[in-house]
């Protein structure tokens, strides 16, 4: 639901209630700060549902209300929904202005209203909704006749109980096109709906005082061949099949229903053998230690049979290897529509392949003739070894189970990881939509479970609308979206425009100012080092991303950030002071236009340090403090302390354990790349910063403070493993 | 040959350095345009296109490449401009009404409608619907209703819709007998009054009375509606409005000889607000003069004012129409007139009236307003036969049911193998109740 990103990005957790199964009982609520309704029909027991928003209203909680009440216009109802109404400023009239030949703007407050569209000079039919008393701040406000008489129509308000906004002010949307763009600003809006008061939001997109960077590949196509002048084969010489019915899987079998081949292309000159998996870590892993990559295998890419073997584990076992990737599963055999297993049937799996494979006599079925095979049965198993994109799955060869799928690919993926390095995560294939028992399989499994989500805000998709929020919840189980979309959706689903993903650049600007909605991710499939097209795209935000200034994690770090946003306990414990615990990853608050407010680092225990970016102050937590106190002062009360707090304003590792002593203060760190840091509130003077590993000395550097006690120094070290790294005032040899 | 053998890197290098040369033949610039967006050097694409269109500006091809380019390059100015080149040099409705979309989107309601002007010829419904509420935004009332009204005539004649801006316009040009035929055509389709409701309000307002109620009269599109239902709901309507005389002038329109709920209940309701707004005179006059007239419609339209009537105040209420109410028009409201008979403690005459009125299944209080009078009227052995003989000619109505049990124990007519609500009995059929037939 479109309203579920924004109301993510100011703290708030959505959880989703169908009403026709009956209305949330009090436990439920207990913690609610609102109810948000957004109906599209009115509901059979609409006194039920009003009497029980209204006690929701006189319990405190807000209520929002999204274009139709839900309710017929009915005595009753009409005085139902003007008890909550009254509460807002406003009063349901229970008319309808279908006539709006006269309406003229008589109220409009930019900071509510047109936020990525200007109003439309054709207003919309609404329900006519007029002001209370002085109690509601208004959006819109249309002056209109309305039954011979001049009447003034509010379509949107926020007041002390809530907000609304009349149908057809919300997002504009064109049925046909599915695009959209936000009328109403929904980040002020809900913001001033669900009450202004100042708490730390725990936040999805900052690491360290910078960015969130991190990066993974879903291991389709693990076996291509590329296609890459140089790398093609020699003419004369056996080529992969053009056309391939699935996304990077060119098959030397004409089409989809034949049998898998390693598709390796040999280059006459050098008589080298190149996959895409093998390209992809020549260009796009090997030449970035500094940068993370979570790559996850399809574990069935590994099974000679179906064109994997000893090669493609060798490839996985020298990409698992390398200390900047972390190693995930993309599955087993690669489900492409996962609601087909929710209830799975064999029969109806060979059913629909063979419905979709009628027609065709692919070169199996050929090679079958010529060589007179005729064992059904085991032409047929033989024929539905691998599938396309209107198979149910790539990989068909078995029969789907959960326990397969899910502990058997971790179980492969993780034999080709070196010792004491784990599978962390599990990469959703296909629809991504997965059935609540195999996400229930992954945490079961121990493993953080990601994508899905498909973010995009560029020209193509120029409305917050359409960026995802943090997760989908599962029946009792939850999905973790990805951050970013994938090349898929710049490539007309891998089809052409392979450049494409060059356009991300667009969706990470516009993600980062003029607020950061959300992290960098650069999310690829292993196909997209096929093509050069698509492998220059991949390394044109690789290359940008290691000289910006971001903080680079795993992936499955993300996953757990992610997850705490939900898990985290926020709780207020004075009246600009909070205790914050359960966050699972999640290391960082933050706090939007804060004014003068700043945290009281002497008084708070857990806070590392603190960054500011577009008008948002972005406090880092240390993640040795299972609770974390924050206490807010007003920055002059703070500065005119004379007891100032070393702290972290940014950094490319991650810090934990800090101790802050009379003179400097030490951490633990670890990251990706070389170490940055800026502190600030150091003692004016030298400083020594030694970083050591198991009291071994890797590197010392000498520096000093500016004028402003900030500090600005690097480490040219390897951080994957974690390093001690102390500051102390003074030289130290 | 490069490109045929799939050597695209190749191909593209050979014609990079023919146009770095200077060949800015058409055929090279086509193939820079193509090979360079194929291999993802979207600048050099984006250059040789340009210089392509600059040499072929007419040309529509060129032109939906273009498009098509600038879009998955996410250049928006150059797709609008592009697609705006195409509909001018080649419009054709995919491609206006795309371009419109996009200039919807992005708030650009000049240029849409501008686009849309000067292509109506090519608009859908839709489109023209939208064209017309964009002229009459910008104060082009005669544009905005010669728009609509191809619209509205460019619609599916069973497709539902109403066309509220274009009845707002003609009813402000006093081009009522059109604001009433077009209504009349959208109300046909409807399966509620609450569409037409605005437009009967505004017709009101502007003094077209006579069509005002016209288009109350329109039978909604619902199978085995009564044609009165709508003006039932509009009487509603103008009641709570304070438009009573209109509600009373409605409610002499009603035009079905069947009685039902809806109408019963929209007279009560008409009654009780005009009485209470001092129009009792008006109501009795009213109601004497239906009483009186020739046609049984209208009798039973009288009969239903009186009946209100007695229901508010009694047999008082009824005061000098008593004197119409002969046996004669007493039997077309069987009920109302069992309830003066009653009332007269004439419990005979109720009876035979009660005898001779229709319960229908939608109109329980109806159903048990009878029951209540049959009560009080019949023996109740009596009682239970006519409960017994409305239910086996299939007119008894399922609230009655349970009644019926209990009439047919408290007058002893328990007969082994007597199942009111199950199928005849043999025993039921020798001498005892008639068949009562299975329950539904």
């Amino acid at each position: 639901m479109r309203v579920e990103f924004p109301l993510n990005h100011l703290g708030y957790r959505l959880v989703y209630r169908d009403i026709r199964q009956g209305l949330p009982d009090a436990a439920t609520m207990a913690t609610a700060a609102a109810v948000l309704t957004w109906l599209q029909y009115e509901l059979d027991d609409h006194i039920e549902y009003l009497a029980w928003l209204n006690e929701m209203s006189d319990q405190g909680i807000k209520v929002i209300i999204l274009g139709s009440l839900g309710v017929p216009f009915v005595p009753e109802t009409v005085r139902l929904a003007n008890r909550i109404f009254a509460k807002m400023g406003l009063r349901f009239t229970g008319e309808f202005v279908s006539s709006v030949l006269d309406a003229k703007v008589a109220s409009l407050d930019r900071d509510l209203m047109e936020f990525e569209r200007a109003l439309d000079p054709v207003p919309n039919e609404h329900a006519l909704v007029e002001r209370v008393g002085s109690g509601a701040r208004i959006g819109l406000e249309y002056t209109l006749r309305f039954e011979g008489r001049e009447r003034r129509s509010i379509v949107a308000a926020v007041g002390p109980a809530g907000g609304y906004v009349a149908h057809g002010y919300i997002v504009h949307g064109d049925a046909t096109t599915g695009a959209a763009r936000w009328i109403v600003n929904p980040l002020s809006f809900f913001k001033a709906a669900l009450g202004s008061a100042l708490f730390p939001i725990p936040d999805t997109t900052t690491v360290s005082g910078r960015r969130l960077y991190f990066s993974h590949v879903d291991g389709d196509a693990w076996n291509n061949g590329v296609q890459i002048d140089g790398y093609r084969p020699r003419r004369g010489t056996a080529t992969p099949a053009a056309g391939s019915a699935v996304p990077g899987r060119t098959m030397y079998s004409s089409d989809i229903d034949g049998d898998a081949w390693n598709n390796v292309v040999q280059n006459g000159r050098t008589g080298e053998q190149v996959t895409a998996s093998q390209m992809m870590l020549r260009e796009l892993i090997e030449p970035y230690p500094d940068l993370p990559v979570t790559v996850g295998l399809v574990a069935e890419d590994t099974d000679q049979e179906l064109g994997g073997g000893q090669r493609a584990m060798e490839t996985a076992r020298r990409v698992f290897a390398l200390p900047q990737v972390e190693v995930a599963s993309h599955t087993c055999t690669h489900p492409f529509n996962w609601d087909f297993f929710a209830n799975y049937s064999r029969a109806a799996e060979y059913d629909l392949i063979v419905e979709n494979q009628r027609q065709t006599k692919n070169f199996t079925t050929r090679l079958m003739e010529a060589i007179g095979f005729v064992n059904a049965a085991e032409a047929r198993r033989t024929r539905y070894l691998v599938g396309g994109n209107h198979a149910p799955r790539a990989f068909l060869r078995d029969p789907f189970s959960i326990d397969r799928e899910v502990t058997h690919a971790l179980q492969i993926t993780q034999a080709l990881a070196p010792e004491g390095k784990r599978a962390a995560l599990y990469l959703w294939s296909g629809n991504t939509r997965p059935f609540e028992g195999i996400i229930k399989a992954t945490r079961q499994a121990g493993v953080r479970n990601m994508n899905g989500g498909d973010t995009r805000f560029d020209a193509q998709h120029p409305s917050l609308a359409y960026v995802a929020p943090l997760s989908r919840v599962v029946g009792g189980e939850r999905q973790i979206y990805a951050v970013n979309s994938n090349e898929n959706t710049y490539t007309n689903l891998w089809t052409a425009h392979f450049h494409g993903f060059r356009q991300l650049r667009e969706t990470l600007e516009r993600t980062e100012l003029p607020r950061r909605l959300k992290g960098v991710n650069v999310y690829y499939h292993t196909y997209s080092a096929e093509r050069r097209a698509s492998l220059e795209a991949v390394r044109f935000h690789l290359d940008w991303a290691r000289e910006a200034k971001l903080a680079p994690i795993k992936a499955s770090e993300y996953a757990a950030i992610a997850d705490g946003f939900f898990s985290a306990s926020i709780a207020q414990t004075g009246e600009l002071s909070w205790t914050i615990s359960t966050r699972d990853g999640l290391q960082t608050l933050r706090l939007d236009q804060p004014g003068h407010l700043v945290p009281d680092l002497a008084a708070s225990i857990g806070i590392l340090g603190t960054n500011s970016h577009a008008g948002s102050l972005y406090i880092a937590l240390d993640a040795s403090a299972g609770i974390a106190t924050l206490v807010l002062k007003r920055r002059s009360a703070v500065e005119r302390s004379s007891f100032a707090v070393a702290s972290l304003r940014e950094s490319r590792w991650q810090l934990r354990h800090m101790r802050r002593e009379a003179c400097g203060l030490q951490f633990v760190a670890e990251g990706f790349g070389n170490g940055e840091f800026v502190f600030d509130h150091l003692p004016q003077g030298p400083l020594t910063i030694t970083a050591s590993r198991h009291g071994h000395v890797l590197e010392t550097v000498r520096s000093q403070a500016d004028t402003h006690g900030s500090l600005n120094f690097s480490l040219a070290l390897r951080a994957f493993e974690p390093v001690d790294v102390e500051i102390r005032c003074g030289v130290k040899s | 040959m490069l490109e045929r053998d799939g050597e695209i890197e190749s191909a593209t290098r050979l014609a990079n350095t023919l146009y770095d040369r200077g060949d800015r033949r058409s055929a090279i610039l086509a193939r820079v345009f193509e090979l360079n967006h194929t291999v993802g050097d979207a600048s050099r694409a984006d250059k040789a296109l340009r210089e392509y269109l600059a040499g072929t500006p007419d040309s529509p091809r060129t032109l939906r490449k273009a498009a098509e380019f600038f879009e998955l390059e996410q250049d928006l100015e150059g797709t609008l401009s592009a697609l705006a080149n195409l509909v001018l040099i080649a419009p054709n409705t995919a491609y206006v009404e795309k371009l419109a979309r996009l200039y919807r989107l992005h708030g650009r309601f000049g240029d849409e409608m501008a686009l849309l002007e000067r292509n109506r010829s090519l608009l859908g419904s839709d489109f023209l619907t939208r064209l017309g509420g964009l002229l009459a935004q910008t104060g082009n009332l005669a544009g905005a209703v010669q728009t609509l009204r191809v619209a509205d005539d460019h619609y599916p004649a069973d497709q539902e819709h109403y066309g509220s801006l274009l009845f707002d316009l003609l009813v402000s040009s006093s081009a009522i007998d059109e604001a009433l035929r077009r209504a009349s055509r959208w109300a046909a389709l409807d399966t509620s009054i609450y569409p037409r409701l605005p437009m009967i309000l505004r017709l009101i307002e502007s003094g077209a009375i006579k069509e005002a109620l016209a288009l109350a009269g329109v039978p909604l599109s619902k199978p085995g509606s009564s044609p009165d239902a709508p003006r039932a709901g509009v009487i509603w309507a103008l009641l709570s409005r304070g438009h009573v005389a209109l509600a009373g002038d409605l409610v002499e329109q009603f035009s079905d000889v069947k009685v039902t709920r809806e109408r019963r209940e929209a007279i009560t309701s008409y009654v009780s607000l005009a009485v209470a707004r001092g129009l009792l005179g008006e109501i009795m006059a009213k109601t004497d003069r239906l009483l009186r007239a020739s046609d049984e419609r209208q009798k039973k339209l009288g009969l239903a004012l009186s009946s209100a009537l007695f229901e508010k105040w009694s047999f008082n209420g009824l005061g000098p129409l008593r004197a119409h109410l002969s046996p004669e028009l007493a039997v077309l409201d069987p009920i109302f007139a069992a309830q003066v008979a009653f009332a007269e403690k004439q419990p005979a005459m109720a009876s035979f009236y009660l005898e001779q009125a229709d319960l229908t299944e939608d109109d329980e209080s109806l159903s048990m307003l009878w029951l209540s009078l049959a009560e009080q009227s019949f023996a109740p052995t009596n009682l239970a036969r006519e409960l017994i003989r409305r239910r086996s000619e299939g007119e008894l109505p399922s609230i009655l049911l349970p009644h019926l049990q209990l009439a047919v124990r408290q007058a002893g007519l328990v007969m082994p193998g007597f199942d009111p609500f199950g199928a005849p009995s043999l025993a039921a059929a020798q001498g005892a109740p008639r068949s009562m037939g299975a329950l539904p």
